[in-house]
């Protein structure tokens, strides 16, 4: 009889393996061999680990130190053990810093895009770089958007940033809306990454948002605002109802879609939060001042399917309702979620099955904390 | 006593709930239809040909051994616990058998298996378990550690 020889296995069966193993072993794996090496960065293969593990989201967690904006932070893990253990999980040795001078928008695919810009008197310059933190790869500037301000008389801050991938054309594309107050319109530039240009798409209405970025699902990118009236574009109008700006990627078409059963009044007492939850989109309101809703947006492209997640009175989160309240939803695992109420400066964790407050966590220092939906993969910042 | 049509045809399709398989080592091996219907391989053959099931359908790449793993991980829908008394080598061979018999479920179970037991692990152990001769220079394979170092933390023992 023939000797039993361990069986030797073919690259398409070690690939077959790999592919289901998260991104930090795979960075390790890089050292095997030069075959390895390359193998784990082709595209066949970053596609087949994206799609094995794009139901493995994790939570990105952006936060900083108010008291020291040079504390600035991002880190990931999953769900459970951030909702299991709040600030320990922020003070994770992985944390990786980041420049606060810096932003960074949109988390698609494991990349996220970071701001960098260049400001002088009458020119200001804009670039982004895109950052896989999960492989820690950063890619070079991109091209610089130039502006001159007798082109666009509106202030940076006035500019809005979005981050999405457009699934059709398998492109990844950054979006600037500038505003143009004179004749009240935004206008779209769209840089495609590993591009030499920005372009220049179209021009649209107006919109006041209130966050500076959007928030990309299945690729479209969202701000959540209130339509501008015509002789003030950049202040928030007088206006009764919230509305979301959608921008299709794939067609470079926009609408707008309505966030039902809510009356928006009384503009700073709670700002609406726009957030991607388990890849749908997610609005956290005020109601009447005595109520935290979390509604879901379930699908973006086909006809509009809003649910409530949450909708709960601030007494039951132990919030005391002052002049203004600030309170973000950071993550959900099975019924249990996790909110940071800034006043206080602590996470509440709420168990929705029991309709109670399981516990409530001091932060460690007085942070602010944005959370995003993030899937670690290999993609390749370019 | 005279067999009436409908038990003539139910005594047939006994006959067909097993179809017997000729392992690498020359093991003839009755398997269990529903088991046999995994094996897409084995499957579309039967489908397409109203073949004979009395001759063995042979398997050359597919040990006796390997087969019997495979029958109990399918009667057993794919225990975790009984996976875990398999050497690598079990491991491997059961990878290439499902990929050679078209074995979608299987194939996912193990290699996911596979990875796990490999998630922790060394660069060391992993080229020992693939047997994958390092072609990196030493200069060059210090460059990447070093480049990548938060991801050689926390490994298992090899």
């Amino acid at each position: 009889m023939a000797m039993a020889t361990a069986p030797i296995l073919p690259e398409d069966l070690i690939l077959e393996i790999l592919s289901w193993l998260p991104v930090e072993p795979l960075m390790r794996f890089r050292c095997v061999s030069k075959t390895w090496d390359s193998l784990i960065f082709e595209p066949y293969f970053v596609k087949l680990h994206r799609e094995r593990s794009s139901k493995e989201t994790q939570v990105l967690l952006k936060f900083k130190d108010l008291n020291d904006v040079t504390n600035t932070w991002a880190t990931f893990c999953s769900a459970p053990r951030l909702i299991q253990n709040p600030s320990s999980s922020l003070d994770d040795n992985r944390r990786y810093r980041l420049n606060p001078l810096n932003f960074f928008f949109g988390s698609c695919n494991g990349l996220l895009c970071l701001h960098e810009s260049f400001v002088i008197y009458e020119y200001e310059e804009h670039w982004v770089r895109f950052w896989n933190p999960a492989t820690r790869i950063m890619s070079e500037s991109s091209p610089r958007l130039c502006l001159h301000s007798s082109d666009y008389p509106a202030k940076t801050s006035s500019m809005k940033y979005g981050f999405g991938y457009d699934h059709q054309n398998d492109t990844y594309k950054v979006l600037a809306m500038t505003l143009d107050t004179q004749r009240q319109q935004m206008n779209v530039k769209v840089y495609c990454m590993g591009d030499t240009c920005w372009k220049n798409i179209l021009t649209c209405p107006s919109f006041f948002t209130f966050d500076q970025v959007g928030y990309s699902v299945s690729g479209t990118v969202n701000w959540i605002g209130l339509p501008t009236e015509e002789d003030q574009p950049e202040t928030p109008p007088n206006c009764e109802f919230v509305e979301i700006f959608s921008y299709d990627l794939t067609n470079d078409t926009y609408r707008y879609l309505r966030v039902p059963d809510y009356v928006f009044d009384e503009l700073p007492f709670a700002e609406p939060y726009l957030g991607v939850f388990n890849g749908c989109l997610c609005v956290s309101l005020d109601q009447k001042r005595s109520n935290f809703i979390i509604l879901l947006l379930k699908e973006i492209r086909g006809e509009t399917s809003w649910t409530q997640l949450l909708n709960i009175s601030y007494e039951s989160l132990q919030i005391s309702i002052a002049s203004y309240v600030d309170v973000v939803f950071l993550c959900m695992s099975d019924h249990v979620m996790l909110l940071a109420n800034y006043e206080d400066s602590k996470f509440i964790i709420y168990d929705l099955k029991l309709n109670r407050i399981e516990r409530t966590e001091k932060f460690s220092n007085p942070f602010h904390i944005l959370s995003y939906d993030y899937v670690p993969s290999l993609v390749l910042p370019r | 006593m005279q067999k009436t049509e409908g038990e003539e045809s139910k005594a047939e399709n006994e006959e067909v709930k097993q179809v017997t398989l000729m392992t690498s080592d020359g093991v003839k091996m009755k398997v269990e239809i529903s088991i046999v219907y995994e094996m897409e391989i084995v499957r579309s053959f039967i489908e397409v040909n109203d073949a004979d099931h009395s001759v063995p359908f042979p398997l050359p790449n597919v040990s006796s051994h390997t087969l019997d793993l495979i029958i109990e991980l399918v009667k057993n829908e794919y225990d975790d616990e009984f996976m875990k008394t398999f050497s690598h080598d079990e491991l491997k061979e059961v990878l290439v058998a499902a990929n050679y018999l078209n074995m979608k479920t299987l194939l996912d179970f193990i290699a996911t298996a596979i990875a796990n037991l490999l998630e922790k692990k060394s660069v060391e152990f992993i080229r020992n378990f693939f047997n994958i001769v390092n072609d990196f220079t030493p200069e060059e394979e210090a460059e990447i550690r070093k480049t990548n170092e938060w991801v050689f933390q926390d490994l298992d023992e090899d």
